[in-house]
């Protein structure tokens, strides 16, 4: 019997802590290093920024920004690490990290299930993602009883398609999508599928360096979606808000740098990721398309446009459940008005 | 009385047995009440632990509760419930006639056995879920791949099962039916099969639970419909109560195809 007196002392127990915690704000974990604020001269602060991809060529401008030192003028020691974009916006919302590469539709995904994540600077200025076919495609109607490979349900891919098909006015139920994996090419070429969806700057150039002519529809042309850019939470802002002013001012630097210089940005890629060297043209090409999605007026700007449209498409369509306020979802303040 | 609330692990007949004997098992009412009991303070504990955390790292039941009405109210659960199912059944269909012949047969001939079985334990050490990519990109996007790989999860165990099934058969029974000169059929009709019953239904129950197991294992790899993609998506979207919704639905279908099994095995092997 005294086991369960035990038990019943207990879950009062429980019932109060959890009550105390359900006033309060959420608990969160307390073991992130805050970084102190710019040491003049001092010691660095150690960030590590999250890409979600493996080390890849599109990384240009942070490798440069790297090995130029703009991170550390800005009193920065920088380690870049990979994950999956996904797993990367959890670890932002429980601060076990403070800055990721993520795209304005993972951040409002985020924030309208509780994630604390904000958008704090552009890094493409179009959306990078499309859908491409060895069939002749006029138009997205095109694409109607047609079978299209995409990755997953989810991710860039997934919603880059949804929106196109949101903003051309076609029923997702007309296509037959099905999930490939990151097979997309390949799936294309051995006509496993009609057509396929991959970003802007890889696929179409696989398979034309496999010697065909794929017709390509560029989301972007239908749907000014917000892409990829630097996230942080809500915790950093309010509490290290000059930490953020420096990554972003130090990021917009070799961004600037390798729009202007591709073959330098190629040369920091090569010091960076070694294998890169063994096939330098396709490399280069990727490097190539991918600036063009870089370059644009006020550098590191969100459009307020483009996420009042991400976020009305997202609810519209069914990807959130609750409303997500776009101004909340990212700002501005944090972008220099002049790029040093 | 305590089978009717308690998923019996052992065999169902002892299981009776031993809980009809008086006091064995504690008070009657301590056993009508375990379950509930049981179940509650799990919901105190976990209720308790989710007010300490956001949803989206620990929602609580509330919110899976809602979550799980929506999903059926809007039709998403029993959609991708119907896919799993269908591959679990195939899969495990597959899997145990597979399994069962090639079990008799090793148990018959020992030069089978010396053949085969050095691959079949073998094939055991190669985790599933390498194997699934590749398995995919073989059989493609449908449904041959995910029964494919549901059948070779639930091979084993049955295989195994029906090779030490066939060898309890006692030596003396045997014998007998060899002085009254049975053929090999009425042998395996009359003796082998009602026999090895017994052990061979504890290797189609442990076959039952892990071809769902193998179902979400061939989703997870591509898949757009079944309970696995739907954990998959609902991640894509920070959803961790649809998560829950989804892990406690592959539950309650593995734990529904166990206890049909069961009962299955209390009408079939009745006295």
């Amino acid at each position: 019997m005294l086991r369960w007196r035990l038990l019943l002392l207990l879950v009062p127990m429980i019932l109060l802590a959890g009550c105390a915690q359900a006033g309060g704000t959420p608990a969160q974990p307390n073991t992130a290093s805050a970084p102190a604020p710019a040491a003049t001269g001092g010691a660095l602060t150690k960030v590590t920024l999250y890409m979600g991809y493996i080390p890849n060529v599109q990384f240009a401008p942070f490798y440069l920004a790297q090995q130029k030192g703009y991170y550390r003028d800005e009193g920065i020691d920088l380690t870049l690490d990979y994950g999956m974009e996904n797993d990367l916006m959890q670890l932002l919302a429980t601060d076990k990290a403070q800055f990721a590469i993520g795209s304005g539709d993972q951040v409002i995904l985020g924030r309208s299930q509780g994630l604390p994540l904000v958008y704090v600077m552009s890094w493409y200025r179009k959306y990078p993602v499309a859908i491409f076919s060895l069939q002749p495609l006029g138009s997205p109607k095109d694409l109607k009883g047609k079978t299209v490979g995409v990755p997953g349900l989810f991710g860039a891919t997934y919603i880059g398609l949804r929106g196109l098909l949101y903003a051309t006015g076609i029923d997702p139920k007309d296509v037959n999508l099905q999930s490939i994996g990151f097979t997309q090419a390949e799936s294309v070429l051995a006509k496993k599928v009609d057509a396929a969806v991959g970003y802007s700057t890889n696929e179409p150039l696989q398979i034309r360096r496999a010697g065909q002519s794929p017709s390509v529809i560029e989301v972007s042309d239908y749907i000014n979606l917000v892409a990829n850019g630097l996230v942080t939470n809500e915790k950093t802002i309010k509490e290290n808000p000059d930490l953020i002013k420096r990554m972003v001012r130090a990021t917009l630097r070799g961004i600037r740098d390798s729009t202007y210089d591709t073959e330098g940005a190629f040369g920091a890629v090569v010091q960076a990721i070694p294998e890169t060297a063994k096939t330098p043209d396709t490399q280069k090409a990727v490097l190539d398309a991918s600036t063009a999605f870089w370059r644009g007026d006020s550098l590191g700007q969100s459009d307020p446009k483009a996420w009042e449209t991400s976020a009305r498409f997202m609810q519209d369509a069914g990807l959130i459940q609750k409303p997500v306020d776009p101004k909340t979802a990212y700002t501005n303040d944090f972008v220099p008005a002049q790029i040093p | 009385m305590l089978e009717t609330h308690s998923v019996p692990l052992g065999k169902t007949g002892e299981a009776g047995a031993r809980s009809s004997a008086a006091g064995a098992a504690g008070p009657r009412w301590a056993g009508w009440l375990s379950l509930p009991l049981g179940l509650a303070v799990i919901l105190v504990l976990w209720t308790g632990l989710s007010r300490l955390y956001p949803p989206f790292i620990l929602p609580g039941p509330d919110d899976v509760a809602a979550r799980f009405v929506q999903a059926v109210a809007d039709g998403t659960l029993l959609r991708h419930l119907s896919v799993t199912l269908v591959e679990a059944l195939l899969g495990f269909a597959v899997g145990f006639v597979v399994a069962v012949v090639l079990g008799y047969g090793i148990a018959k001939h020992p030069l089978i056995e010396r053949v085969v079985s050095p691959y079949v334990v073998a094939s055991q050490a190669v985790p599933i879920v390498a194997l699934a990519p590749l398995l995919i990109l073989w059989f493609g996007h449908g449904l041959s791949s995910k029964v494919l790989v549901c059948a070779l999860v639930v091979f084993f165990p049955i295989l195994v099962n029906t090779v030490v099934a066939l060898r309890s058969v006692d030596t003396q029974s045997r014998e007998l039916m060899r002085s009254l000169n049975a053929s090999a059929w009425q042998t395996f009709s009359k003796l082998e099969l009602p026999a090895s019953l017994p052990i061979l239904f504890g290797g189609v129950r442990m076959g039952v639970t892990l071809c769902v197991i193998g179902a979400v294992v061939g989703e997870f790899v591509g898949a757009d419909t079944g309970l696995g993609a739907l954990v998959n998506l609902a991640r894509g979207m920070f959803d961790t109560a649809l998560m829950f919704v989804a892990l406690f639905t592959l539950i309650a279908l593995a734990m529904s195809l166990y206890l049909l099994v069961t009962a299955l095995e209390r009408v079939v092997t009745r006295p």
